[in-house]
């Protein structure tokens, strides 16, 4: 209930309060509870193996080590976004925010819990902190008037900041918490206060309504987070700058300990063993006492998770163990329905003492919970999620104070005596008392219900179990995970060797700090102590010298080294002789023991020894026999058959004698280089013997005829042979054997040998003795004695030499076997993860673009808090603050939205505004029969595919409204867009599709106007969610462009038109869609907002039946919401179909215009409308205090008595893309509009399509229980979270299922039940899933899919084979064309 | 150099990190130096009787010196030498499983 009366806020009284709470302890503990949930979540992916793996290590040996890395992320994250919920969907977080906010506002002692150590102090007015708030909003407040500029956020959160780290300074942390998250209202009641002073109020009285409120809250779960005395400890040292505990002299003992047995290492591989398996033992106890701790988080953090909205599956075995000892919890919605309930007028006075008597029962009920929560830190008291415990604590401590309230006033003496109350106790003092009674049963329990202390018993059997579990696994694992540890180890550090390197064949590689190889124990079981590593000969030679003529070459594995007694050793790698007392001789032979020694080593000798002949030539005189015998080869050995003498028959002719001297008269016989003699003087036929004859001439030409010269008498045997040509010249030269038997005597030759013959040969016989005839003789005097003669002697040298072979040599490798690790190291199963975790807490993590945010809007259709309606209420212009039911004319109201805007966003944006005005013929050409403006934003960079089909829809429209209506794009993308090429040509063609479809679609009057956002800006001061400023620009820009058109007479005063917001990736729309629109603006001007039906995606259902149900709900729901008699629910507005009046638009100061705002943009401006009219409503209509009720409890409007101020406007239908609704939401098993929620998270559609849980496709004949089950998820989701009445729900429900006719007692279709926490369930009965799956496949018996009817249905398509053929014109929607 | 930076210094060898230059081993070093005194105090906490906990955060808000911290650990039964001890061996297999951890995920 609103305690507020309504007013107007010209006259309301009501202080304006600036709150200032520390969330710190919030944050620190969100920060514990974000980590663990990670970890579990880590814990629990992959497979078994991994997940085994994972447990030893991050469940286990890490687990703190990993836990405090991701508790320090998580607070750095809530630090930098100043929330705690910094992972939470930004409206969420915003909502939880305000309600922090609006609990530190209310005046109620109840909302403020300080026995769970929340604290709330009102600061006096001339206290330095309220005095200091004040300035920082008067200065803003002045700042904005003095400039005409809009407040600036920045500036006042710095102005803040700057003004409470200087209070902090000066007063130290108690004043005002440690500051890590400081939730404060400051912009929105500075906002609050300019708007007052814009309606006419002095500043100055405003600020007089100013109270600051500072306090401390404790917002999440009250069970202690984990590790609080541990962080606690911490803390304080890095408050004290101190690094440890303990003093420096003890924290060395316990080093040098740790330094000792960091690497333990044995030289026996019994000793490392020895040194494992004592503490091995240990171990068990070390176990024991950390599962005894574990399991006590454990049952901290499930008890947290689950009373923030925890799920997890019946088959997730740790979670169910420890739900078993988790204490009975009630929902604080369950608790809020039963006060109400209870405490309601009609039941009271009908029930009498026994309703009293029930509500003061429920009131000790509820604060037993909530006390006994508070003070021992636990929960009894359990919320929807942990965005919602704020409010949800809020609106129940809401309830307890009216429950009270009745329960006081009936409290006369007559129920006091009836009931043996107190005749003078207090409400408060008699809840109190009864209250102890409840919280005994808590605490004992009672028939039918564990108490606190039974879950205490249970939790200590589960305990004791796992601890004695703990210790036998902890002596086990504590040697056995020990090995496995050191192995895995050794396995990836280079340093160690273990089992797994042998196994991988590779070398173990001394350490080099010992020399020694560090191996594990299972591996120093096999290799020992020592390893003996053989190292073979090697490929290549080094030669030792050995002697004057020897040498020795070794493999270069071993070295040849001389020793002091001449010996040889053959000496290892490792300096080690392998072969000593080698013995050469001094030609460097070794003697036979020697090759026996090497041998004997193995060694392979190889003599290459040889001997080499040396010739060596010297001149020396010789005797003419020894001179004849040196040139013994150049002799020919002859024989001489017969002599030519004087036996010519006839004559005597004397060719004997006819050998004369060749050479000059000068020098007869005397030529260049030697002598010569010549035959030629000889007769052809005077040579003859008996019967024998010889032409010289022709002997000389047969080569037969040669000079013989015989040294010595006694060498004509062997005498030198000298051929004669056929010239008949007997040339000898000077150096030649023979020459040395002539001498130039007085310039002529002389003849000194024995005998110079002219031969005839004839041949050689068998013993190579030439036979030879003499011709003629020329006898010598045999002068010669001595001759000087070159003299070859020749001499053996020995070479010694050898290669030797070793045969490689062995090292013994000392090996350092290392202790190992006694950690008990069993993989410690974690508790599972939440089922709910991660799907709606997604971060935010980077912008959405224009495009993905264009066709979305708010995620949850939910509360609203008092500031925000407040600041709502400023925004209006005076005739609807004054009356909700005012009658408003458009001129009137534009022109106040003009000047509002200039005041609020500064001169720069008004004239931005009007040149996109200016630059639009079609905007320009407004007239009095326009009567709409669709506004449809443009993401140039994405809908370069979908522009001139959306606009080809509007070319298929009646021709009068076509003429009625501009359309208005604002084309826009951020500026690092272009800096891509894939997405500077989309945005191109964007614009070159937009000239075509107008260039295609002349009748249709189009208009334009391109906006780049920059980036820095997007990211900074958009908080990267630029969708809001998108439309308010594009909405501004129609609204100012109406207000021109009026202003030049183009248009009259109260003129009004709608703006009807489409988007550009729309796929068909109704073939009258214009018109109907404009025909609902004329008839019904008592409505300011319409929608129409949207068909999320008509293709969809081939493939996902499931989602087109589900999303079919959703509109059944939407409109449902606008009819008159279902007023508990809100309709939204929603991007893609919706419709506002522009003096409306302008009268309620247009869009929300906040800095965070994205998708959500359109539906926050319908309930803008709502708010404005008094329609938005009070409460939900079943009690259910979920997400999807709104309240009013700030407001100061009193209800309007339009009925219908947001209207459906029938055969208004668009089929838009159904994009991420269904590849982001529905295909991953989300609620559908979870997709809205990840267009501001920026993720992408590609992200989407990648994911590998991604449903592919449905059939509902072979899947349909899952389809089932989907579908009965969504309806239940959209009824909880998003249309919270189960009236309007039944009814929409029974439209969509009805019962089921065919059976004889029309079975019920489907059930829609309320749940112990008040939520509702949605299930098909058996016979209603029969039917359900029949309206899937099946029409009038016949196999006919559901997807193939809807076709036919709203795009007139024809079934094959079907003899009548509907005409396509009558088909309610057109298709887009390319 | 104290004991506990050539503790720190010997792990960090071992575990032999490509490319790190001496300026960034340093900061190593001291960001290491600084988690193993973290961990060492933690398991100091963690060591003390269930019962001693409250007690000695209590004793944390009394602003002692270091002796009577000390003292107080010692007196619960908490053995600070096998503390110190058994983190800095758990401190140190981490630092250097931190590898096989990654390959075996």
């Amino acid at each position: 209930m609103n305690e507020h009366a309504p007013t107007t806020a010209t006259t309301n009284p009501e202080p304006l309060k600036v709150v200032l709470v520390d969330q710190s302890k919030d944050a620190q503990d969100e920060a514990r509870d974000v980590a663990d949930a990670r970890l579990d979540r880590e814990l629990g992916e992959g497979g078994k193996i991994r997940q085994f793996l994972n447990g030893i290590w991050k469940g286990n040996l890490a687990r703190d080590f990993y836990r405090q890395r991701y508790v320090s992320q998580a607070l750095e994250t809530i630090q930098t976004s100043n929330n705690v919920l910094a992972d939470s969907p930004a409206e969420r977080r915003a909502r939880a925010l305000e309600s922090t906010i609006e609990r530190f506002q209310s005046e109620h002692d109840e909302v403020i819990h300080e026995s769970a150590g929340e604290r709330r102090e009102v600061q006096a007015a001339n206290s330095v902190l309220a005095v200091g708030v004040k300035n920082i909003i008067r200065q803003a407040v002045e700042r904005a008037q003095t400039s005409g500029r809009p407040l600036n956020v920045q500036v006042l959160q710095e102005e803040r900041n700057r003004f409470l780290n200087e209070y902090r300074k000066q007063h130290g942390e108690d004043a005002l918490g440690k500051g890590i998250v400081m939730a404060d209202n400051m912009f929105d009641i500075a906002q609050t206060v300019y708007g007052v002073v814009e309606h006419g109020e002095s500043l100055d009285h405003a600020l007089g309504r100013l109270e600051v409120v500072t306090g401390e809250a404790r917002n999440g779960a009250r069970t202690e987070a984990k590790y609080t005395a541990v962080d606690k400890s911490i803390d304080w040292l890095s408050k004290k700058g101190l690094a440890s505990f303990i003093t420096p002299g003890a924290l060395a003992t316990g080093v040098a300990a740790g330094m000792a047995i960091a690497r333990v290492t044995g030289h026996g591989v019994v000793g490392a063993a020895t040194k494992t398996l004592l503490p091995g033992v240990a171990a068990g106890a070390w176990a024991a006492l950390r599962e005894n701790k574990r399991t006590k988080d454990d049952r901290s953090q499930h008890a947290r998770e689950m009373a923030v909205g925890g799920e997890f599956a019946q088959d997730d075995k740790r979670r169910t163990e420890m739900e078993r000892t988790r204490y009975e919890s009630v929902a604080a919605v369950e608790l809020i329905t039963q006060l109400q309930e209870a405490s309601t007028e009609e039941r009271l006075e009908a029930g009498g003492n026994d309703a009293l008597q029930a509500a003061l029962d429920a009131l000790a009920a509820a604060q037993a919970r909530i006390q006994l929560s508070d003070s021992r830190n636990i929960d009894l008291v359990s919320y929807s999620s942990k965005e919602d415990v704020g409010e949800e604590r809020m609106m129940l401590d809401l309830a307890r104070r009216e429950a009270r309230l009745a329960v006081e006033q009936r409290l006369t003496p007559e129920a006091r005596a009836a009931l043996n109350l107190g005749p003078t106790a207090s409400a408060r003092g008699l809840i109190d008392q009864r209250a102890l009674l409840f919280s005994r049963v808590l605490i004992e329990g009672e028939e039918g219900q564990e108490g606190i202390d039974q879950k205490d018993a249970a939790f200590a059997k589960l305990k004791a179990k796992r601890v004695a579990t703990a210790a036998a696994i902890g002596v086990a694992t504590g040697v056995v995970g020990g090995l496995v540890v050191q192995e895995t180890v050794a396995a990836f550090d280079s340093t160690r060797f273990g089992l797994i390197d042998a196994i991988r064949g590779e070398t173990a590689v001394p350490f080099e700090g010992t020399g020694e190889v560090h191996q594990t124990i299972l591996e120093g079981m096999i290799r020992g102590d020592e390893t003996i590593i053989h190292t073979d000969a090697a490929d290549t030679y080094e030669a030792y010298p050995t002697g004057e003529n020897g040498s020795i070459e070794v493999t270069s594995d071993h070295t040849l080294e001389t020793n002091e007694d001449g010996t040889l050793s053959l000496i290892d790698g490792n300096g080690k002789a392998s072969v000593e007392g080698l013995v050469i001789d001094a030609n460097g032979t070794l003697d036979q023991a020697s090759l026996d020694k090497l041998e004997a080593a193995g060694m392979v000798v190889e003599d290459k020894s040889f001997d080499e002949t040396i010739q060596t030539q010297t001149t020396e005189q010789v005797s003419t026999d020894q001179y004849i015998q040196n040139h013994a080869a150049e002799t020919t050995r002859v024989t001489r058959d017969l002599w030519y003498g004087n036996d010519t028959p006839g004559v005597f002719d004397q060719n004997e004698l006819r050998v004369y001297r060749g050479g000059s008269d000068a020098a007869p016989g005397i030529v260049e280089g030697g002598y010569q003699y010549t035959v030629a003087g000889m007769t052809q036929n005077g040579s003859w013997q008996g019967g024998e004859r010889v032409d010289w001439n022709q002997a000389a030409s047969n080569g037969n005829l040669f000079v013989a010269i015989s040294g010595t008498y006694d060498s004509q045997g062997n005498p030198f042979m000298i051929p004669i040509g056929p010239d008949g010249a007997v040339n000898i030269p000077a150096d030649s054997p023979a020459g040395q038997f002539f001498a130039n005597e007085n310039n002529s030759v002389a003849f000194n040998g024995a005998y110079m013959e002219i031969v005839q040969t004839t041949g050689q016989d068998a013993e190579g003795v030439v036979h030879i005839r003499p011709l003629a003789t020329l006898v010598g005097d045999t002068s010669v004695e001595l001759v000087n003669d070159t003299v070859t002697t020749e001499s053996i040298v020995h070479h010694a030499e050898y290669s030797i072979t070793t045969n490689g040599y062995d090292t013994a490798q000392a090996n350092a076997t290392e202790t190992a690790p006694i950690t008990p190291i069993a993989s410690r199963r974690s508790m599972e993860a939440l089922r709910n975790e991660g799907s709606e807490n997604t971060p935010e993590t980077s912008p959405a673009t224009p495009s993905e945010t264009a066709s979305g809007y708010g995620y949850e259709n939910g509360r609203i808090s008092p500031d925000r309606l407040r600041r709502w209420e400023s925004e209006r212009s005076p005739r609807l603050r004054e009356n909700p039911d005012a009658e408003l004319e458009t001129l009137e109201e534009v022109d106040f939205y003009y000047e509002q805007q200039r005041q609020r966003r500064g001169e720069a944006y008004v004239q931005e505004i009007e040149a996109n005005v200016d630059q639009s013929d079609a905007l320009q050409a407004i007239d009095t029969d326009s009567r709409a403006i669709i506004v449809m934003p443009v993401g140039a960079a994405q809908e370069s595919e979908n522009i001139y089909e959306a606009l080809s829809l509007y070319a298929q429209q009646d021709e009068d409204a076509q003429k009625k209506t501009t359309i208005l794009l604002n084309v826009n993308w951020i500026s690092d867009a272009t800096n891509d090429p894939e997405k500077k040509a989309k945005i191109d063609k964007t614009l070159s599709e937009i000239q075509r479809a107008q260039a295609d679609f002349p009748q249709l009057n189009i208009a334009q106007f391109t906006k780049v956002w920059d980036r820095d800006w997007v990211d900074g001061v958009r908080n990267k969610k630029i969708y809001g400023e998108v439309i308010k620009t594009l909405y501004d820009t129609a609204a100012f462009a109406v207000r021109r058109a009026i202003k030049e007479g183009r248009a009259t005063p109260d003129q009004d038109l709608l703006l009807i917001t489409n988007d550009a990736d729309q796929k068909g729309m109704h073939r009258h869609y214009l018109q109907h629109y404009v025909a609902a603006e004329e008839q019904y001007k008592d409505s300011d907002a319409f929608i129409g039906t949207i068909r999320w995606g008509v293709e969809t259902a081939r493939d996902f039946p499931g989602y087109h149900v589900s999303q079919l709900f959703m509109q059944a729901m939407n409109i449902a919401a606008t009819r008159p008699t279902n007023h508990s629910l809100a309709p939204a507005t929603i991007g893609p179909n919706s419709a506002f009046r522009v003096s409306t638009y302008a009268a309620i100061g247009g869009c929300e215009d906040r800095d965070d705002l994205g998708v959500g943009a359109d539906s926050e401006l319908g309930r803008k409308v709502l708010a404005a009219r008094g329609r938005l409503p009070e409460k939900s209509g079943n009690g259910y205090g979920g997400l999807g009720t709104t309240y009013l409890t700030g407001s100061t409007v009193g209800p309007g008595s339009r009925e219908r101020v947001i209207r459906q406007v029938i055969g208004s239908d668009i089929d838009s893309a159904p994009g991420r609704l269904l590849d982001s939401a529905y295909r991953l098993d989300n609620f559908i509009p979870h997709a809205w929620n990840e267009f501001d998270n920026g993720s992408t559609r590609e992200d989407d399509k990648n994911n590998p849980n991604l449903i592919i496709k449905e059939d509902a004949r072979k899947d349909f229980a899952p389809i089932r089950q989907r579908v009965e998820r969504q309806i239940t989701d959209f009824i909880n979270h998003w249309y919270p009445d189960q009236a309007v729900a039944s009814f929409t429900l029974s439209m969509l299922f009805p019962d089921v006719p065919e059976l004889k007692n029309n079975a019920q279709a489907w059930t829609l039940r309320q749940q112990s926490d008040g939520s509702y369930r949605f299930a098909f009965t058996t016979d209603g899933a029969r039917r359900f799956k029949n309206s899937l496949l099946r029409s009038k018996g016949r196999f006919d899919p559901i997807a193939n009817r809807l076709r036919r249905r709203v795009y007139g398509e024809v079934r094959p084979g079907a003899k009548i053929r509907p005409v396509a014109a009558e088909a309610p929607l057109v298709r887009a064309t390319a | 150099m104290d004991q506990l930076d050539v503790f720190i210094k010997e792990i960090i060898d071992t575990k032999q990190l490509p490319g790190i230059t001496d300026e960034a081993k340093a900061g190593l070093a001291e960001e290491m130096r600084e988690g193993l005194l973290d961990q060492i105090n933690r398991a100091l906490i963690e060591a003390l009787p269930e019962g001693k906990v409250a007690d000695f955060t209590a004793l944390l808000d009394k602003d002692p010196s270091e002796e009577k911290i000390e003292a107080f650990i010692v007196e619960s039964g908490v053995d600070i030498q096998k503390v110190t001890a058994q983190t800095m061996l758990n401190f140190r297999n981490r630092y250097l499983q931190t590898g096989a951890e990654r390959s075996a995920e």
